[in-house]
């Protein structure tokens, strides 16, 4: 086997432009699947992450005939605080409950105005649940102050210290004016957050609302992944509410996701096709080309099967060797991915909300699966495809091959 | 007579000949049908923002343009209709309106909703809401909205709303006003936010005397944008801001252009992985056949005739395979482009100016690129492999 092998080697480097321009074919494919490979993983972490810290938490409660159309109506308000918290706490996988509520406003600046999203939240419960603090860029979180997103921010001219003017709608459908300080910017994974939401103690909130329900409860718990199995659990005993883990909530979002991983095979397969297909010509070649050589190995008591294996070798050096060539410039190109990350910043802003809920820069994460996946597939499919032609070996006859003049 | 060779020895291996094709067949579908979705799509895109967003040109006031987000009442151009009149005149332009664009809160019992009115002429606009209402009709006043924004005010035509909206002085105004229509526009961010006017109404809650907001001028044909600007730049006077379509989508723009050009690289480049399928057949087509090579070699062939042939060979398969694969594409195109595809479910919620219904798309142009493609791809490809001819002479391939 070791004999076959290292035939194999020298015949290869016996037409190096030949094995290059093969080599070269998978080298490449393999480095841009990396690539990518790692760059959706990054996104998928921070994205997920990001959503549950700041938005979802593990499980999320909210009114029974909520209504995705109509996010802000009064009408999904929630009332029996004290019935449902109580049925939650008593489980022992939850480790925190906090509730908060979501209005829409408009915010004045005395010359222009834009619709805005206020969110209060409890200041006592709420970080057991979110990490609204780590969303923080600048200021701190007060009592009485508000919590304003970068980009609202610039747009209205807002700094820490100034007051920012609210106007919304009471429960009675009345309108009422806010005016409240700002003592803290955020800069959160999400853009809309970033352009329209304000986040303020939620007793201040439901006084001006003139109520003391609200819009949603969300529950941490002691694993993120369970969440869909905790989240039937509490829909059994709590009718009151609509339960719903942070995996049915991002369901849009988890599409998008499984829709680039599809995308991301699809280009694998094309990737092994198209080496296969290169090998397949290699193998082909080389082997009409060494045709006094097969007629010499043969006529010297080499077995036909020993002859197609040195041919298969070929392939399987080729195979192996381009891709462990491509993870090498894969996980280079990778360590600037990884570590620099690339700036999107610009390009968000020109499209908005993508559905997704990520920050300006991206960054890809180590996957470490994919250099065992992409090493076995490729080797495999090499080999496969330098069988077919290295079979033909098979069926030639010493003599004839040695009567071959080249 | 070299194509009748190349002919012949097509039909010697009748299984070989038909995989290579069809092979480049599934390919040229592929590209052509891949063209034409990626045509409609682009096209779609940039006519919406033509149509619905940006006009082929707008005027507005510098101050206007730098506030443009928080769309505002104050900046207004108060000659409006005269340069609406002057620019009316211009060769090539089809149409000028003059519309007021405004933010407010829209709330009725129990719900809240952001939402963006617009005052405009509600007969003739380039909206053409008034042939997509699904309830209602155009009338003297009164109000039209998206049938989203509808539903989630629960209103219904003949309903009272009372709008209030901050005026171009800086007070508060509001207005009751009757429901007239509901309208479906088939893209999002209008059937879920927005509401038109009346020019007269508009002005009457933003309590403007005279003029308008912003002027949109179309032309008949894309290609004069940037002419028109330059035009109506000197007809419009100080202080105002005039940009075509693709200065006020920015970067947008260019990259829908750059999208073009990089589908055109893919379909190259499937087309080409399907001709690698071609070079192996040649290959193995041209080593067989070494004897007979050599045969016609000493009968005087010279080494540019059997160049000719095996090419010929190549190329056909590619040509047997490609011309019909990207007709069919076309053919395929053709019939989505009269049904249109309905992506409601996939754009119910993205906020850009694109219709849920696709149309592909394709000119003749487009068609004679593809089928052009179709055909050299192969016949490059298929020389690839009969270089391989001009290594042997006549005696060796003979004794092969």
């Amino acid at each position: 086997m070791k004999y076959i092998l290292q035939l194999a080697l020298k015949n290869i480097l016996r037409s190096k432009r030949r094995t290059i321009l093969t080599f070269m074919m998978l080298t490449f494919g393999v480095t841009v699947y990396m690539i990518m490979s790692s760059l959706y993983a990054g996104i998928d972490e921070v994205s997920f992450d990001n959503l549950v810290q700041f938005e979802t938490g593990h499980v999320k409660m909210r009114h029974v005939n909520f209504d995705e159309d109509r996010p802000f109506s009064t009408d999904n308000l929630m009332t029996q605080k004290k019935e449902i918290y109580e049925k939650i706490k008593k489980h022992n996988f939850v480790k925190g409950v906090t509730d908060r509520i979501n209005l829409l406003a408009e915010m004045d600046n005395g010359i222009d105005s834009m619709p805005v999203v206020i969110v209060g939240y409890d200041q006592s419960t709420d970080k057991d649940v979110f990490e609204l603090a780590k969303f923080i860029s600048k200021g701190k979180m007060e009592k009485d102050g508000a919590i304003i997103g970068v980009d609202l921010a610039k747009d209205m001219g807002l700094d820490i210290g100034d007051i920012a003017n609210l106007t919304f709608r009471d429960v009675n459908g009345m309108y009422t004016a806010l005016d409240i300080p700002v003592t803290a910017l955020l800069y959160s994974g999400d853009p809309m957050a970033n352009k329209m939401k304000i986040f303020m103690n939620i007793e201040i909130v439901q006084k001006n609302m003139d109520t003391d329900a609200f819009s949603e409860i969300a529950v941490k718990t002691d694993n993120m992944y369970n969440a869909n199995k905790y989240a039937e659990i509490l829909q059994k005993e709590i009718s009151e509410a609509d339960v719903k883990s942070w995996k049915t909530l991002s369901y849009e979002f988890a599409n998008v996701v499984s829709t680039k991983k599809k995308a991301g095979n699809f280009i694998l397969f094309v990737i092994l096709i198209i080496a296969m297909v290169g090998i397949i010509n290699t193998i082909l070649i080389s082997i009409y080309e060494k045709r006094r050589e097969i007629g010499t190995l043969k006529a010297m008591g080499m077995l036909d099967k020993e002859v197609r294996n040195l041919f298969v070798a070929e392939g399987f050096i080729i195979g192996f060797t381009g891709s462990l060539f491509g993870l090498v410039f894969g996980t280079i190109a990778n360590l600037y991915f990884i570590y620099h990350g690339l700036d999107f910043t610009s390009m968000m802003d020109q499209m908005g909300n993508m559905g997704a809920s990520m920050v300006g820069v991206m960054k890809s994460v180590w996957v470490i699966k994919d250099y065992f996946v992409i090493t076995f597939l490729a080797t495999a499919a090499s080999i496969f495809a330098s069988y077919y032609p290295a079979k033909k070996v098979m069926d030639m006859q010493p003599v004839d091959c040695l009567r071959t003049v080249q | 007579m070299f194509l009748k060779f190349a002919f012949r020895n097509l039909l010697r291996n009748k299984k070989r000949t038909f995989t290579s094709a069809l092979s480049v067949f599934a390919a040229a579908m592929l590209v052509g049908f891949g063209y034409g979705w990626v045509n409609g799509v682009i096209s779609l895109y940039s006519e919406g923002f033509i149509k619905y967003q940006t006009g082929n040109v707008r005027v507005v006031t510098q101050g206007y343009e730098s506030r443009e987000k928080f769309m505002p009442v104050d900046e207004v151009i108060t000659n409006a209709d005269e340069i609406a009149a002057k620019i009316r005149k211009i060769n090539g332009v089809s149409s000028v309106e003059e519309r007021i664009r405004f933010g407010i809160l829209m709330g009725k019992d129990d719900n809240t909703v952001s939402a963006v009115g617009m005052g405009l002429d509600v007969k003739n606009n380039s909206f053409e809401f008034a042939d997509k209402m699904i309830e209602g009709g155009i009338q003297e006043h009164g109000i039209y909205l998206g049938v989203r924004l509808a539903e989630s005010l629960r209103l219904k035509v003949g309903e009272e709303i009372l709008i209030a909206s901050k005026t171009s002085q800086g007070g508060l105004n509001g207005i009751k006003v009757k429901v007239a229509g509901i309208f479906k526009m088939k893209m999002a961010s209008f059937d879920k936010h927005f509401f038109f006017l009346n020019l007269a109404d508009a002005k009457k809650l933003l309590k403007i005397q005279n003029g308008s907001t912003e002027i949109y001028a179309f032309t008949k044909n894309v290609e004069d944008s940037q002419k028109l600007g330059e035009q109506i730049k000197s007809v419009a006077g100080e202080g105002l801001s005039v940009k075509t379509y693709s200065e006020q989508m920015g970067g947008l723009d260019e990259i829908l252009k750059m999208m073009k050009s990089i589908f055109l690289f893919i379909e190259i480049a499937i087309l080409a992985l399907a001709c690698f399928v071609i070079i192996n057949t040649m290959v193995m087509a041209i080593f067989e056949r070494m004897r007979e090579i050599g045969t016609l070699k000493a009968l005087g062939f010279t080494e540019r005739d059997l160049f000719v042939i095996f090419t010929g060979e190549g190329a056909m398969i590619g040509i047997l395979g490609g011309i019909p694969g990207a007709l069919i594409g076309f053919i395929g195109i053709y019939i989505w482009s009269k049904t249109g595809v309905n992506l409601e479910g996939m754009l119910k919620d993205v906020e850009l100016p694109i219709e849920y219904v696709i149309h592909p798309m394709l000119s003749i142009i487009d068609i004679f690129g593809v089928l052009a493609l179709a055909t050299i791809v192969p016949i490059i490809s298929s020389m690839i492999p009969a270089r391989y001819i001009r290594r042997y002479l006549p005696s060796q391939a003979l004794r092969m």
